[in-house]
């Protein structure tokens, strides 16, 4: 555990010695920052006609995780990959870390980046709380921001794992934004190719991100399964990651 | 390899299970394709053989090049790769054979674990909704109709929410209409977006996917009721019978096939309306309507009885210049004129005489539900005028689109001649946009009319036409009283409204938002930057 908490400090504390780190943050807070202001606008024009609604942070979280597909294979392209190229892979498997403490250190430094600027975004909930009468709701808000969390999470996995299978940087960010974009988009289109047999497209449907976040998680709505399914995820891009860092030692 | 007798057929062997391998997949593959309804050309014995032969090789070639070829197959399996391949292969098998079971058993689960965080419960069935699935006499399917235009999200989430509380007494299935539709036709669905509920052969359509909607069409489906329609003849209006010139099978079809009964009407013979009369509709006469009926029929309205009267230009009937009793009084008692024209829409650049009805009013129960691209398409309609009426709700169902120009033109001249001029005369014509569908209700609430300019939408050749099926059936829905709602329990709702920031509150929200935080980020990783090349 000792092991895990110091790579990921490590981690965590070399995304802020790199400008791309600061880079992203401050584009993804610009970015929601302009939503929700443009939603805001709407809003007064709406209340200058009586009943103007509050700005809904579920909005602004879908945006968020739309523009985590594209930013989280940069985060995570180097994490695995470049120890890699560099040879200080090599190191660290000498030192006394076992394989899944360096995979999941190295995510969960990720992991803390991203909470970190989820925790910036926070102050979108709290102006928008302040902008309404009697306040939004809150726990409704809470689980928006939970299954944003969970989708971070997963998709830093991912990354971190597919980051493991690659010396080179470049190929691990490619690789990793197609697998975000079959998932996010690509896997639910079989779904509608079997209609006499649509337990298989109800696979095919629960496979794809959105549907675990965009009518439950930010509709106040908790599954079980929908949190089976990020958990899953997160196992499915350690566990790669593992492996594959375990198997340069026989490859 | 040191037996050199077998070495160029023991490579053989390998390569014969490799193709049997991939001829086994596809063969596999094929299988499944024929299971879901694809590639039903493949005759599926004849690719079960394939698939048994196929794999009965890969298995004996594979074992014949163990057999000729022992020390290869004992060393690449005393490797170090293929120990640890193996172990590999077993894990990960484990691995992803637990994630799959974890993720379909909590999937699968009749009543799966949800927590509604929301304030107001907006996510949790009402109890009305609650009671009656629980009380199900019988299985109750669900059939949603949903093309892929239309977003089936709230939807799925109702009859999913409404499956896991019914307690295996109710299932659904979601069918694109564009791909079936016989399906769509023979559950008596019209437009995009509706549900067809069946229980013991009895079906009914929710419009729309929502709690009271499909309660209501619950409780039709267990107190099946009285629906009669009357269609007015005598007056050269279109058939619901036979297949002459102007026929409306499809409209008394699909009314049928949505329970209700429907008959014709001769009042001049019979005099009084029938007293299970729910609508009579009067489908463009060719012949006005005698003042002795048009009065039965304004006295039956106006004592909670309803009409759709659809009424085509007088050029292209037969009235002429005959005075129009039922046009007068709609005009009169209701404030509907229909104006003696036809309507030029310019929308259509092919054939202006074609109205494009994408101008609904997307409040009233007739249009609210309709797609607006599948609008209802009216060949020659006449414009109707609304005139201020007491104690009368009316509404502009369908109207020209504001983006096109369009008149109701009074000169019908290039009806007869196709190379006469068409032009805008002030003073004479109507200026668009123009009504060319209206309805009215009386403020006591009882007696619906609706007024249509136009009847060949509704005949066999216009019915299927975009939007027109669906607008003439919502139309009779409505007139019928159909679309009244049952008093669910409202959710406790809490009113949330915005509250007005201040000029300089806002101007705050603003630069802190777009400057302040973003900036303040930048700055910071400048100074790291900075502070990291000083010290080198």
């Amino acid at each position: 555990m000792k092991n895990i908490w110091t790579i990921a400090k490590r981690e965590y504390d070399n995304y802020f010695a790199s400008p791309l780190a600061y880079v992203i943050a401050a584009g993804l807070l610009f970015l929601l920052g302009g939503i929700f202001l443009i939603i805001l606008q709407g809003s007064i024009q709406q209340a200058i006609f009586g009943g103007g609604t509050p700005v809904d942070i579920g909005f602004i979280n879908q945006w968020f995780y739309y523009l985590l597909l594209w930013t989280v294979p940069a985060l995570t392209m180097r994490l695995i990959s470049d120890e890699n190229r560099t040879g200080t892979l090599e190191l660290l498997l000498t030192a006394p870390v076992r394989d899944f403490e360096l995979v999941i250190g190295k995510w969960l430094g990720s992991f803390l980046y991203i909470l970190s600027v989820i925790g910036v975004s926070f102050i979108f909930a709290i102006v928008a709380n302040y902008l309404a009468e009697p306040g939004i709701d809150q726990v409704k808000m809470m689980s928006s921001y939970l299954g944003l969390i969970l989708i971070a999470g997963a998709l830093l996995a991912l990354g971190t794992g597919i980051s493991a299978l690659f010396n080179n940087q470049i190929a691990a960010f490619f690789v990793t934004l197609a697998l975000f974009i079959v998932l996010w988009l690509l896997i639910g289109i079989p779904a509608s190719f079997f209609p006499s047999n649509p337990a298989i497209g109800d696979v095919f449907r629960y496979l794809q991100i959105g549907n675990h976040y965009e009518s439950t998680f930010n509709a106040g709505v908790l599954y079980l399964s929908d949190v089976i399914y990020f958990l899953s995820l997160i196992a499915i891009g350690l566990f790669t990651g593992v492996t594959a860092v375990d198997s340069r030692r026989w490859r | 390899m040191n037996n050199g007798r077998n070495y160029n057929y023991s490579y053989l062997t390998l390569a014969l299970a490799g193709v049997a391998l991939i001829v086994t997949l596809l063969a596999w593959f094929a299988k499944l394709a024929i299971g879901n309804g694809f590639l039903l050309s493949f005759n599926p014995d004849t690719v079960d053989l394939t698939l048994q032969i196929s794999g009965m090789i890969t298995v004996i070639s594979a074992a014949a090049y163990a057999f000729m070829e022992p020390d290869a197959v004992r060393d690449f399996m005393g490797t170090r790769q293929a120990r640890y391949g193996a172990n590999l292969t077993v894990m990960t098998l484990a691995f992803v054979g637990i994630i799959i079971f974890a993720n379909s058993i909590v999937y699968s689960a009749d009543n799966p674990l949800k927590l509604d965080l929301t304030e107001s419960k907006e996510n949790t069935l009402s109890p009305e909704l609650t009671r009656a699935l629980d009380t199900l006499p019988a299985k109750l399917t669900a059939t949603a109709f949903f093309s892929s235009q239309a977003s089936d999200i709230e939807a799925r989430k109702l009859l999913q929410s409404m499956k896991a509380s019914a307690g295996g007494k109710f299932d659904y299935s979601f069918v694109n209409p564009d791909a079936n539709p016989v399906a769509a036709k023979a559950a008596g669905v019209t437009g995009d977006g509706k549900i067809a509920l069946e229980m013991n052969g009895r079906t009914e359509v929710a419009d729309y996917a929502d709690e009271g909607e499909i309660l209501l069409a619950i409780v039709r489906i267990l107190n099946p009721e009285n629906r009669t329609v009357y269609f007015l003849i005598g007056h050269g209006e279109a058939d619901i019978e036979g297949n002459g010139d102007r026929t409306m099978t499809r409209a008394k079809e699909t009314l049928e096939s949505k329970n209700y009964t429907v008959k014709t009407l001769n009042l001049l013979a019979e005099n009084k309306i029938p007293a299970d009369a729910k609508a009579i509709i009067i489908a463009g006469p060719t012949k006005p309507v005698s003042a002795n009926e048009v009065s039965l029929l304004v006295n039956y309205a106006l004592h909670g009885g309803a009409l759709i009267v659809m009424e085509d230009p007088t050029a292209i009937n037969d009235f002429g210049d005959a005075i129009d009793p039922l046009a007068n009084s709609l005009s009169q008692i209701w404030g509907l004129r229909l104006r003696n024209d036809f309507v030029v829409d310019t929308a259509n650049t092919s054939n202006v005489g074609d109205v494009i009805g994408t101008n609904m009013d997307f409040n009233h129960p007739i249009t609210r539900t309709m797609n607006p691209t599948l609008p209802p398409i009216m060949h020659l309609a006449r414009s109707i005028e609304i005139l201020p009426r007491e104690g009368v709700t009316q509404s502009a169902l369908v109207q020209t689109s504001l983006g096109y120009r369009s008149w109701g033109e009074t000169d019908f001249t290039p009806l007869k001649d196709p190379s006469a001029a068409l032009a805008f005369d002030e003073g004479t014509d109507a200026a668009g946009p123009v009504v060319v569908a209206a309805a009215i209700e009386n403020a006591n609430g009882l007696g619906r009319v609706v007024v249509i300019g136009n009847s060949f939408f509704a005949d066999d050749q216009g019915f299927d036409v975009y939007g027109n099926g669906d607008f003439f059936v919502n139309s009779v829905d409505w007139a019928v009283g159909q679309e009244d709602t049952i008093g669910l329990t409202p959710k406790p709702q809490i009113p949330r409204t915005l509250k007005l920031p201040s000029a300089n509150v806002l101007l705050l929200i603003q630069a802190g938002l777009l400057c302040l935080i973003p900036g303040l980020i930048l700055g910071l990783g400048v100074y790291a930057w900075a502070v990291r090349r000083k010290r080198g």
